[in-house]
């Protein structure tokens, strides 16, 4: 150690510089006790005669252990601040009392495609929200403000600018950083996308409206229909008792508008069961009672009962089935009503000629066809034949006193067991109505 | 002895109709418009059927039945529900011990035919 001192002495002598070393020694002295490495720091300047001829070597020495120690610590604790801080998925800005950016993260370096040096300097608002003054509007409440004025973080959302100047809604915290006298000295700016947790938001919030309307529709068209038919009650029974004389005799004229009454007032009877029905089965409400049964006996129930109507407009009402067609699993009265409605309709619109109702058994499902030889439905009103109240061009269309609900119903009822439900149709040879069940 | 009929609805109109279609069966008929004037009645006369609507004022309809399916002297009268609301109209008509139910609005034919097996 002494050794080098001396080289250390002869050659400022020799070069005539002042030097300042720093070196690590290990020491030994009556106050550290024990052997230890410190750090210490040598100036060492040359002294001159009257002549400037160096005549020796001044040196001064401190121990900077302590010194170099605290130093070491700050590098490492900003380092670990930058590896966190460029760690995080959100975008962190340090941010001067005078708005100016100090340094940013590795989120905001991509968020904003901008290096830290191109921000560094900038005002915030240059950078966020590409401006040259301060944001002050309500739209753009400018947090660091807030904080300047309370001390406290502050939380706002609000639009920002990506690289490609898309608008992003952001949540930006801004923290202050203080001194140990409480003095605000930098600001920690947070921001976060929250564009899409936003939309999710707004889309379940969104959602649930809906929901409530659907309830509340539900709820009133029950309760719409249940009123409606209470004073039908009373209607139809004053009318059936003075048309069948209880109340003393009636002549012809009386009793063809006293008919006429009552048969519209049973159309308005099915027209209420049908929305109750409708709502209940496309709201999910109604459980399938599903049995195994014999499709071909329900099939020729319907046709007995149809076939009198058939009957009055001179049209044929023909049962074709497959021998040997599996019992299936199905809802006897709602496959029933499936059925009635669509032999229904075929009679309704068919003027000569027959209806024919075939069953067919396929791998796996049963097959029904109802086939009828009326007019035929157009080819742009066949995408219309399974949405509600859709009657096909009611303008040119007679009256039949339809409710534009039975396909809808026998839809949801088809799905209800698995099954598919379809049309297809020419312009004057009529129409053929499909639907399926499958074969447990 | 003309056979006493009890109908309790709580709408006169549809009240009216269903006692006038009953009277002139030849049925002798009794009317109210509440639960309460319900059970009173049908303890005062002793009808040989009884046809309750479901919501009524006071006492439901099912709820007077089921009182009177517990009273020694009207138990072994038949009871019939009407009621237009029809998705809990079965499981009332069952839990209060009642014999039939018909949803409003319903055929004339299927209340006579129901009356008539009733009566006898």
């Amino acid at each position: 150690m002494a050794e080098k001192y001396r080289a250390d002495d002869q050659r400022i002598m020799k070069s005539g510089k002042t030097e300042d070393i720093e070196e690590e020694y290990t020491v030994i002295n009556d106050f550290l006790g024990s052997p230890q490495k410190r750090v210490i720091n040598t100036v060492k300047v040359p002294v001159r005669d009257k002549e400037g001829k160096i005549v020796g070597v001044f040196g001064l020495f401190w121990d900077i252990t302590e010194r170099r120690q605290e130093q070491d610590r700050m590098y490492k604790s900003q380092q670990m601040f930058e590896t966190i801080v460029n760690g995080i998925m959100d975008e962190v800005l340090l941010i001067s009392t005078d708005f100016k950016i100090l340094w940013a993260n590795r989120a905001s370096v991509q968020y904003l495609g901008l290096t830290v040096e191109e921000m560094q300097g900038k005002y915030c608002y240059n950078i966020t929200h590409r401006q040259e003054k301060r944001c002050k509007s309500a739209e753009h409440e400018c947090p660091i403000t807030d904080v300047l004025k309370t001390g406290n973080f502050k939380t706002v959302i609000h639009k920002h600018l990506n690289k490609n100047g898309e608008e992003g809604l952001a949540e930006i915290t801004v923290f202050p950083i203080k001194d140990k006298n409480g003095e605000i000295i930098q600001f920690l700016h947070l921001q976060r996308d929250v564009t899409e947790r936003k939309r999710v938001e707004d889309e379940s919030r969104r959602i649930e409206d809906l929901k409530a309307v659907t309830e509340m529709k539900l709820h009133f068209t029950s309760m719409v229909s249940h009123e409606l038919r209470s004073p039908l009650g009373a209607i139809k029974e004053g009318i059936n008792l003075v048309l069948e004389g209880l109340a003393g005799d009636i002549n012809n004229e009386q009793k063809d508008l006293l008919d006429t009454a009552k048969r519209n007032t049973d159309r308005l009877g099915r027209l209420i069961n049908n929305v109750l029905d409708f709502q209940r089965i496309a709201s999910g409400r109604v459980k399938f009672d599903i049995h195994q049964h014999d499709i071909k006996e329900v099939t020729l129930e319907v046709s007995n009962t149809m076939g009198i109507l058939a009957k009055e407009k001179g049209l044929d009402l023909v049962v074709e089935v497959d021998n040997n067609i599996s019992k299936i699993g199905f809802d006897r009265d709602r496959i029933t009503q499936v059925l009635t409605n669509l032999v229904s309709n075929a009679i309704k619109n068919t003027e000569k000629g027959k209806i024919v109702i075939s069953i067919k058994q396929k791998t796996g499902t049963v097959h029904v066809m109802v086939q009828d030889t009326g007019l035929g439905i157009k080819v742009e009103d066949m995408p219309k034949l399974f949405l509600a109240f859709e009657q096909i061009d009611p303008g040119k269309k007679k009256d039949k006193g339809g409710t534009g609900l039975g396909l809808i119903i026998s839809k949801e009822i088809i799905l209800g067991h698995n099954g598919k439900i379809w049309a297809e149709s020419e312009i004057g040879k009529g129409s053929i109505f499909h639907f399926t069940l499958p074969i447990k | 002895m003309a056979k006493k009929i009890l109908v309790v609805d709580d709408e006169p109109d549809l009240l009216k109709v269903l006692l006038f279609r009953l009277g002139k069966m030849g049925y002798e008929v009794f009317g109210a418009a509440d639960g309460q004037q319900a059970l009173d009645l049908a303890r005062k006369i002793i009808p040989d059927l009884m046809i309750f609507d479901v919501y009524l004022p006071v006492i439901n309809g099912d709820e007077v039945a089921k009182i009177l399916k517990n009273d020694e002297k009207l138990k072994h009268v038949p009871v019939f529900l009407i009621s237009a609301t029809t998705h809990t109209l079965m499981e009332r008509t069952k839990d209060s011990g009642s014999d039939a139910y018909f949803v409003k609005p319903f055929e004339p034919e299927e209340l006579i035919g129901a009356v008539k097996k009733a009566l006898g």
